[in-house]
């Protein structure tokens, strides 16, 4: 299940990273590069594709290093990757949030987020089970984007 | 630091163009839609000049901003009249009162882009941007992409008739305590929500029952709760809510003709009066403006309690005039 921590509560700990791009500048591996996953992800988010695990097309920049991705993928492929942290999914964009929740479907992640993130561009939707998303700092599941967004005004993020 | 800015970034493929006119500006928006690639392009003609293959053009330097809130500190004050650009790496130092207390006191102009929620901040809800793609093809050349940095959150103009029955302020003091005399003799209730950071959260609690709900928030520091302000008014189906965000109440006072505007420039371009390196927003800048104008004329204006001469019938006539023409709040 995706588990969100909401705001800034947890910014001190020793396994949260923050600076998720150049965090993963520096610790990739060629393995995450590889996965199918991630190549589906870097085509959505990025437009971009992988040619190898030190090479990637962008539509705008022609060929660039893997470190060039976007901070949003680059923070969804640790966030798939390593269990091991805790990490700012505030570096993701909305066009992240859909990638979030696959990835919280098929394992436990845990992230930090410091915005109000669109899973779900309908926000009339109250009833409705349109995900599952455990907020650590209310221990309670919400189901859709409007208990989402009602958690999140509540706590003032 | 005063003024509008023209800033455009360039290189064989890429071109951002921004205008900059307020001490802080946010940029946030999807992922991938070349927010950190603007700074890697800034930092590279930082460090190496024409020779990166970066241009830049702009009346002000162009510096970004890493390291340690020290680093960070220094090159503000060893770049007065620079505008200053971090990436969204450097979110945790953003949050921090420190690198608020940066802020305050430079003589210069801020880009950051972040998502998060800058508390520390006083930030326009107008300085809230995301960039806008458009792309030019030639059939010689590769693509170019063309980065237009626009605001996320568009006005909505209050050109359309309606009487609210609820006029929810931000502020408990002198702003509510106007409002509040304006609407006395009206079938409508005016609320505090005793701060601008439970906006959102007073919205979101309201009864969700038919009815017409205007709320008035100082748009020159609403923007850590632009969002969540929105998502709430969202949230209500039944209630017809309105944002009504003028720069501040003191810009009111001005607009109005309550208080005599010397300078009525100050009010079209307020970023070429209002120095970063003195007012944290154009706020304060207001306020300041209104107490000198009152000053002139023997008169004591308070942000803490508003003033008998301020809240006569005849300054009641003069707002509801400066007032949106939509906002049908008649006597």
């Amino acid at each position: 299940m995706l588990n969100i921590y909401l705001g800034d509560g947890w910014n001190d700990r020793e396994d949260v990273i923050m600076a998720t791009a150049v965090y993963f500048n520096n610790i990739y591996e060629d393995d995450w590069i590889e996965d199918p996953f991630t190549k589906k992800m870097v085509l959505d988010i990025d437009e971009t594709e992988i040619v190898n695990t030190n090479m990637a097309i962008s539509p705008v920049l022609g060929g660039i290093p893997i470190t060039d991705l976007s901070g949003g993928v680059k923070t969804l492929i640790l966030i798939n990757n390593d269990p091991t942290h805790i990490y700012n999914a505030s570096q993701c964009g909305d066009n992240c949030a859909k990638w979030l929740l696959e990835i919280g479907r098929a394992k436990d992640i845990t992230v930090r987020l410091g915005y109000i993130m669109e899973f779900d561009e309908d926000v009339h939707t109250e009833g409705k089970h349109v995900f599952d998303i455990r907020i650590v700092n209310t221990d309670t599941v919400v189901h859709n984007q409007r208990e989402f967004e009602h958690v999140c005004i509540e706590l003032g993020v | 630091m005063v003024g509008s800015y023209d800033i455009e970034v360039r290189q064989r493929r890429l071109v951002y163009k921004l205008s900059i006119k307020r001490n802080i500006t946010i940029i946030l928006g999807h992922s991938a839609s070349g927010k950190t690639k603007l700074i890697e392009l800034i930092r590279s003609y930082n460090l190496l000049g024409n020779e990166s293959g970066v241009t830049i053009n702009c009346d002000r330097p162009c510096i970004v901003l890493a390291g340690k809130i020290a680093d960070i500190s220094a090159a503000v004050h060893g770049n007065a009249g620079s505008i200053f650009f971090m990436d969204e790496d450097y979110t945790r130092i953003m949050k921090t009162s420190e690198f608020a207390a940066i802020v305050k006191n430079a003589d210069g102009y801020f880009v950051l882009v972040t998502r998060d929620k800058l508390s520390s901040l006083p930030y326009s809800a107008n300085a809230i941007m995301h960039l806008r793609k458009e792309s030019r093809y030639n059939e010689y050349k590769p693509k170019i992409t063309i980065n237009i940095l626009t605001p996320r959150y568009d006005n909505i103009p209050l050109n359309d008739p309606f009487r609210p029955d609820t006029l929810l302020v931000e502020d408990s003091k002198s702003g509510y305590q106007f409002f509040q005399k304006l609407v006395e003799k009206k079938d409508c209730t005016c609320l505090s929500a005793g701060g601008r950071d439970n906006i959102p959260k007073f919205i979101e609690q309201y009864d969700d029952k038919e009815g017409v709900l205007l709320v008035i928030v100082d748009g020159a520091a609403f923007g850590t709760e632009l969002q969540g302000t929105i998502k709430a008014m969202k949230h209500k189906t039944r209630l017809e809510i309105y944002l009504y965000m003028p720069e501040s109440f003191e810009c009111l006072l001005l607009r109005s003709g309550i208080v005599k505007c010397e300078n009525p420039d100050i009010l079209e371009h307020t970023e070429v009066y209002a120095d970063s390196a003195e007012y944290f927003s154009w706020e304060r800048y207001f306020t300041w403006y209104v107490k000198e104008m009152c000053n002139i004329v023997g008169k004591v204006y308070h942000k803490s309690k508003i003033s008998q001469w301020c809240i006569t019938d005849i300054n009641m006539r003069k707002m509801r005039k400066a007032l949106p023409p939509g906002m049908l709040l008649d006597e």
